[in-house]
């Protein structure tokens, strides 16, 4: 099932110096349950690409449809809240609260209230494999994969069903790279997540089930899959 | 929720929270403490412009300086003697013109006026003045003291055929009056009789000859009437027959009325102010019951007068009551002081005819209210004193220039009879205008009763709180700037994120900002407490006694007395909130300009760039 539709959707920002067209007539889809790859040289456009699939920019030309409503219409903020979630390279977690708070954090920005969302954070926080003697530990306190894993578990609680994963295995080790991917590859497969997923790993890509290649600002589907 | 974790954050990082708080106190405290001082400073000032008066007197100054003699018929030589002259008298108006000051009253020349008062003297006379015609006991000079009987008396209380001795201290060749004949003329008591004619061991008084039927009037133009009769200076005159039919007879009989008037008389001094009036200024006179003459009053030319105890006493009077003033004459040559000495008995009138050879006639009779009874003591201020039965009126009570015709005298201005109000703190503006005027006849002294001297010692507290305040400032811009940039710039990975999960903008902002706010709010409120404390204790201290001296401002110190006190003021609570809140709403400013900056960036740029 179709969950995001880009229609000849452009993009360009002005830097210091010029005008840099970051996206360039890109039309594509991406489908409930599905993992998607997306590399490229940087400076290729992959991040504004996905900034705009996030709702953060609103392309110059084109249209991108979430859940067929179009997102140049809706309320992005609301949408950022209930139907998209971003992970990053650097996790992003907020450094002064404990492993349980950053997941319970989304939940309560929801409106959920404190005691139910913090059930709801202990179960993702399970569902990623961060055991509960690290619930109550600041992220400093805990390894990058484990920092990585409780940011899924994070963006699993922002309760959309869109995953965006800017480079999410950069900073880890292979060990915590591979438990991420497969976290990743099940979110898509078990739970009906559309993971985007943006890396410089081949080998990453190659586990997709669709690769898409950026270059230049125009994206295409890598063959072959 | 949004509290909840901005609060969480805070205290996760206590040190640099405790840290922020504890500066935004003390910028709280220097402000409070800069404000209240500032506020105390002003409003000391304005309490000690209520309380203090700048007047300045003016004197004409001697153009130079001549030699003259006086005969001294003792030693039978001439005394030599130095005095000053004046060139063209100057009038008050110079003053008046300065362009560009800002008088609350303006420079006058007063006269006092003269008010015939029935009731005040029921006596027969006095023996120590008198005009009669008298003749000599024998052919002699009148130097050394010549005997003579009186014929007739036309004012006084001596007798006919009574004896009394006359001489002349002045003439070098004094007059020689022959037995048989008789001669007019007004006396009065002035030494011990001397001389072969006076029996060895007689201590009796002589008479000497008084200004009698002179005239000295003026115009308003300080000009000086022609009088035809008395072109010869002439004290006396021979009675021969029809002699009383001539001119000079004619006015010597109406001296008759000379004693009567004398005794009669009380000066009347119109002012437009009462500070302006020495004795007043310097409190040797004071207000013992009732009430000053108000602004309003004097502007308005209200019928009050205040009038001295002694004189309410003999009349009768007493507050509320009516004192019926007819003026008759207005003497500019001497202040009220000179001319009715303190316990002198009364006014001593020098002529008592115009230059017609008429007595002066009233030239304004009015009723006016006692609203204040003053007491007055002579401190040896001279010419500055209070007068004897001294009256004091509001200026524009009498219609104005109502006396033309009734000037006794004139003489330039003086300290004693002009002067002038100016705001407190303008005499060194008020000095540099004169003196680019360029006017040196006249010298100006200035009166403040060291509101100078204070108003330095305040202006130096102000600055002093200004410092306090522009440090406060500047501490709080400091720490704001920088305390923001630790909590927001530091918190932008926070942001970034939190906008990712779809927070508004104005839902980051209080989420980082609640917690910051918070602080700062208790960092204010904490300060301004203490620093609204302090002032207190500080106006507790400075206020305990301000003492300052009654000194001219011109550096020439005139008294030492301590004058009064006057209490600081602490500045109420309001004063603290307003700084307080003031620092709060800056810090707001401060930490929204920052989140601003921060939130107008786009969230995955801004990880970007962490990351990078």
């Amino acid at each position: 099932m179709e969950r995001i539709r880009v229609e000849s959707v452009s993009y360009s920002y002005q830097n210091k110096y010029q005008t840099v067209e970051a996206v360039k007539d890109v039309s594509c889809s991406f489908e409930t349950g599905t993992l998607y790859a997306v590399t490229g040289e940087s400076g290729s456009g992959k991040s504004t690409f996905l900034s705009l699939l996030a709702g953060l920019d609103c392309p110059d030309k084109g249209k991108i449809f979430v859940d067929g409503e179009d997102l140049s219409v809706i309320d992005r903020d609301a949408y950022r809240r209930e139907k998209v979630a971003v992970i990053y390279q650097a996790f992003h977690l907020f450094p002064l609260l404990t492993a349980l708070e950053n997941v319970r954090y989304p939940l309560e920005i929801q409106g959920m209230p404190r005691k139910e969302a913090g059930e709801q954070a202990r179960g993702y926080l399970c569902a990623v494999g961060i055991g509960e003697e690290k619930f109550g530990k600041y992220p400093r306190m805990m390894s990058g994969g484990e920092q990585q894993r409780i940011a899924i578990a994070r963006a699993m609680a922002s309760g959309g069903k869109l995953l965006l994963a800017d480079e999410p295995t950069g900073n880890l080790d292979t060990e915590n790279e591979e438990k991420v991917v497969e976290l990743l590859i099940s979110l898509a497969h078990d739970r009906d997540y559309t993971v985007i997923l943006v890396t410089h790993n081949r080998e990453i890509a190659e586990r997709a089930d669709v690769w898409m290649v950026m270059k230049d600002g125009r994206l295409t589907v890598k063959p072959g899959l | 929720m949004t509290f909840y974790y901005s609060i969480k954050q805070m205290m996760r990082s206590p040190l640099k929270s405790i840290l922020f708080f504890l500066l935004i106190a003390v910028c709280a405290f220097f402000l409070a403490l800069g404000g209240a001082f500032a506020y105390m400073g002003s409003d000391e000032l304005q309490g000690f412009d209520e309380k203090f008066t700048t007047i300045g007197t003016v004197e004409q100054k001697y153009e130079g300086t001549e030699t003259r003699s006086s005969w001294d018929p003792e030693k039978q030589t001439y005394e030599y003697y130095s005095t000053g002259y004046f060139g063209e008298w100057i009038d008050d108006s110079e003053l008046a013109d300065l362009d560009g000051v800002d008088y609350i009253l303006e420079p006058k020349q007063r006269p006092y006026f003269g008010a015939y008062i029935e009731d005040l003297y029921d006596g027969i006379g006095s023996p120590n003045w008198g005009t009669v015609v008298a003749a000599p006991v024998e052919t002699g000079s009148m130097y050394p003291s010549l005997l003579m009987r009186v014929v007739r008396t036309i004012d006084g209380t001596m007798e006919e055929g009574e004896l009394f001795y006359l001489c002349d201290h002045q003439g070098r060749t004094p007059d020689v009056l022959e037995a048989g004949k008789e001669y007019v003329m007004q006396i009065y008591m002035a030494n011990f009789a001397h001389g072969p004619a006076v029996s060895e061991g007689e201590e009796v008084m002589e008479y000497w000859l008084a200004y009698g039927i002179h005239s000295r009037q003026y115009t308003m133009e300080k000009e000086r009437v022609y009088d035809p009769v008395n072109e010869e200076e002439r004290y006396y005159d021979e009675v021969t027959d029809g002699f009383f039919e001539t001119e000079r007879g004619k006015r010597w009989l109406k001296m008759e009325n000379y004693q009567d008037l004398a005794m009669h008389t009380i000066p009347v001094q119109p002012t437009d102010g009462t500070c302006l009036l020495m004795h007043f200024y310097d409190n040797e006179a004071q207000i013992t019951e009732g009430r000053d003459i108000t602004e309003k009053e004097y502007k308005e030319g209200a019928k009050v007068c205040l009038v001295p105890e002694n004189l309410a006493m003999r009349l009768g009077k007493e507050l509320g009551d009516t004192l019926t003033l007819p003026l008759y004459y207005a003497d500019y040559s001497r202040s009220v002081g000179e001319a009715s000495m303190l316990g002198a008995g009364g006014c001593q009138l020098n002529n008592i005819l115009n230059a017609k050879g008429e007595l002066y006639e009233v030239f304004d009779e009015q009723e006016y209210k006692i609203v204040g009874i003053y007491t007055a003591e002579d401190k040896g201020s001279g010419a500055y004193s209070a007068g004897e039965n001294e009256v004091v009126i509001p200026w524009n009570a009498v219609p104005e220039d109502s006396w033309k015709d009734n000037i006794v005298g004139w003489y330039p201005m003086s300290g004693a009879t002009t002067s002038f109000q100016i705001p407190n703190g303008t005499i060194e503006e008020f000095q540099e205008k004169w003196d680019a005027l360029g006017i040196d006849e006249l010298e100006i002294r200035f009166y403040d009763m060291g509101y100078t001297q204070l108003q330095e010692n305040l202006e130096n507290r102000r600055l002093m709180s200004v410092i306090f305040l522009i440090s406060g400032c500047v501490m709080a811009v400091m720490i704001l700037c920088f305390f923001s940039s630790l909590f927001i710039t530091g918190q932008r990975e926070r942001i970034a994120v939190e906008r990712l999960m779809g927070r508004t903008k104005r839902q980051c902002a209080a989420s980082i900002l609640t917690g910051m706010l918070l602080l700062s709010a208790a960092g204010c409120a904490v300060g301004s407490a203490a620093g609204w404390l302090a002032s207190g204790k500080a106006a507790q201290s400075a206020g305990d006694t301000i003492e300052f001296d009654r000194t001219y401002s011109d550096n020439v110190i005139a008294n030492t007395e301590p004058e009064s006190e006057a209490e600081a003021k602490q500045a109420g609570p309001v004063l603290p909130c307003i700084t307080g809140g003031i620092l709060l709403a800056t810090s707001a400013a401060v930490s929204g300009g920052y989140m601003g900056k921060v939130l107008r960036k786009e969230p995955l740029r801004m990880l970007g760039e962490i990351e990078e």
